[in-house]
């Protein structure tokens, strides 16, 4: 595909074949990186943000209230989903 | 106060690390020579190629500052559960980040781009919109430098040091290295800085796990505290007023970290994609770091800590002083200073960055060669260093303080161009300015309304204007105590008029499509071929065989909204 880049105009779309039945479809997808894994994300960003889920003394760890050590522990929820997310997508 | 003679030992161990880091900082423009370090990409970005590990040490060194650890455990040590915001937002960045620098690296790597306002520029096809971000994210870097000499200011003070001329030293040092070494100074500094910070965070875990009480008793001796104050919004979990500015607080922050140029410049460093996101997986497990330092403000009141001359900032290293052996204080003292070099390098380098190519090449010298886009380059980040020394020395720090919660909100205005940008060029350029705009307009209104409160039941206005960045409620009338972070209603603003001009303004210009992006550019990575080659580009519209480059060289000639080129 080397030439194409240096050959079209700078502003140009990206080329579209042309199917034998006449209708035409992008040579790329536009979202080429999308995945419905990426919905897992979600969960890490929403949970920190409902301080309901978390706003309480009890239980204790080693004598930190709830409050404090549940969100820290949200840092080792996020490492996983991200890391589930990052393995199930790598080969796109 | 306390006197240099008392702390001798931790004087010297912070001199001898300093003295280390400094080697290694001019050592490190020897790391993986590469031919010539006098293209910006070598200087401004570490030839592009750093791995896993250094991008990690890079990342971290770039988002866990020296005035993180230094300020965010004094909010604790002040008000309990509302200052505890930088867990989550240091926890919801990531997910976030995940999924949107893959695609800005990608554009990044395929274009040559080393700023965020040169995607901006190629994006929208409007260099003023560039030039624009460019100053946006310059203005809110600079005193984002100067909260770093803020926290360095603390442990010299704590040492018993002046303030001045040893402040100016340590940067005078930190500018030599960076302008010789670039970004690989930084890089290969954060590890020595990571290395610091776990085992200070470490010494004090054990230290208040061991103690007479341990966390329970910490935890109980700060309960009554609190509630022995007359304020209302301290105490161990946040009041039901407190939760909206809170969740806010923390959205906003991860917003505006990822738009600073600084935590880009880190990003752009990385090899591949997959570094990238391995990085991004690993990252959030440094927050529990964070998150021990937090809990010192809790140990601090334990300890009966109170802050030298009423400056808060000196809670966190009188801590150590006080809890630590005299080397380990000296180590932990060590830590917080190099933590505020790495982060200060970074921050300078990318505002220089900023300036070297959305100002100096775009409007002064749109001819400059490779070499004097660095020379620029390394001027500007000397320039920028010895700017942020000068607000410090001259000016109150409480003015660094201020102008850094404006930064904040400055930041998040650009939002719409670089975040949203990488999804859709269905914004207008002239949209995103006036959002811009008023994004800005309504953020500065707002933080001027609010005064800063103190004294003992902290309702009593010490200052009428800029006092912080909680809006109340009350201000539209609302009868409530609630308040919003002003930065989400400034963005709120900006986004909804970018949104309502886009269709006007579409309407109005016949111009077409200006966007110099293809799809494919989000999702290339590392060994395809545009980006292989790409990477050989000289600057100046050509490439290495001397062939113009389409991206760089506008062409007479105008594009039909269709994509047709039609020539002049």
């Amino acid at each position: 595909m080397a030439d194409d880049f240096y050959g079209r105009p700078p502003y140009a779309r990206p080329a579209r074949h042309v199917r034998p039945d006449g209708r035409t479809t992008p040579a790329v997808r536009d979202r080429a990186d999308a995945s419905p894994w990426h919905w897992l994300l979600w969960v890490p960003i929403v949970v920190p943000l409902l301080p309901v889920l978390y706003n309480d003394m009890e239980p204790r760890l080693l004598g930190i209230p709830f409050y404090y050590w549940s969100q820290l522990a949200f840092a080792g929820l996020a490492s996983l989903v991200i890391t589930a997310v990052h393995l199930a997508t790598k080969d796109r | 106060m306390p006197s240099f003679a008392d702390n001798q030992t931790q004087f010297w161990i912070f001199a001898f690390v300093f003295g280390v880091v400094t080697i290694m900082g001019f050592a490190a423009g020897r790391w993986r020579r590469p031919a010539s370090i006098h293209t910006l990409e070598e200087w401004g970005l570490g030839g592009r190629a750093f791995g896993n590990w250094v991008t990690f040490f890079l990342l971290s060194g770039d988002v866990y500052t020296a005035y993180t650890f230094v300020a965010v455990p004094t909010l604790v040590y002040g008000l309990g559960a509302a200052g505890f915001f930088p867990a989550p937002f240091l926890v919801i960045v990531y997910p976030m980040l995940f999924v949107v620098l893959s695609r800005f690296w990608s554009v990044c790597h395929v274009h040559g781009f080393v700023t965020p306002a040169e995607f901006v520029r190629a994006r929208f096809g409007s260099r003023g919109l560039g030039a624009l971000v460019a100053v946006l994210g310059i203005t809110a870097t600079m005193p984002y430098i100067a909260l770093q000499m803020i926290g360095i200011e603390a442990v010299f003070t704590v040492m018993g040091l002046p303030g001045g001329w040893p402040l100016t030293a340590a940067f005078v040092v930190l500018a030599l290295y960076t302008f010789n070494s670039g970004l690989r100074a930084p890089a290969l500094i954060s590890i020595v800085k990571d290395a610091l910070v776990i085992w200070t965070v470490l010494a004090a875990f054990i230290i208040v796990s061991s103690n007479a009480g341990g966390w329970d008793g910490v935890f109980r001796v700060a309960e009554a505290r609190f509630a022995s104050t007359p304020r209302t919004d301290d105490g161990l979990l946040l009041d039901g007023h407190d939760q909206l500015s809170y969740v806010t607080l923390a959205l906003g922050s991860a917003v505006a970290l990822f738009l600073y140029p600084h935590t880009l410049t880190g990003v752009l460093a990385a090899r591949n994609r997959g570094v990238l996101r391995r990085n991004l997986a690993a990252l959030p497990l440094y927050t529990l770091t964070l998150g021990v330092l937090m809990l010192l403000g809790f140990a601090a009141i334990f300890s009966g800590i109170e802050p030298v001359g009423g400056d808060r900032n000196t809670v966190v290293p009188l801590w150590f002083n006080a809890s630590f052996p005299e080397w380990c204080a000296g180590l932990a003292f060590a830590a917080i200073g190099v933590g505020a070099m790495v982060p200060a390098a970074i921050m300078s380098i990318a505002a220089a960055n900023l300036f070297t190519r959305n100002i100096y090449r775009e409007y002064l010298r749109p001819d400059a060669s490779e070499a004097e886009e660095t020379t620029v380059s390394k001027i500007a980040s000397l320039t920028v260093k010895f700017g942020a020394v000068l607000v410090i020395l001259l000016l109150n720090t409480q003015f660094a303080v201020d102008l850094q919660l404006i930064g904040g909100v400055v930041i998040m205005q650009t939002l719409p161009a670089v975040a949203i940008g990488l999804y859709t060029s269905w914004m207008h350029r002239w949209a995103l300015v006036a959002g811009i705009g008023a994004g800005l307009a309504a953020g500065i209104a707002m933080l001027y309304q609010i005064p800063q409160r103190g004294g003992p039941d902290g309702t009593t206005v010490i200052r009428e204007h800029f006092g912080g960045s909680a809006w109340p409620l009350s201000n539209l009338g609302l009868d409530t105590r609630s308040s919003i972070y002003v930065g989400i209603v400034a963005l709120g603003v900006n986004l909804l008029v970018t949104a309502l001009l886009t269709p006007i303004l579409r309407g109005l210009d016949r111009r077409g499509d200006a966007d110099r992006t293809r799809p494919r550019d989000y999702s290339a990575d590392e060994g395809d071929p545009t980006i292989r080659r790409m990477s050989e580009l000289v600057d100046g519209g050509t490439d290495t065989e001397g062939r113009e480059h389409p991206l760089l060289t506008p062409r007479p000639g105008r594009y039909t909204p269709a994509g047709m080129y039609r020539p002049r």
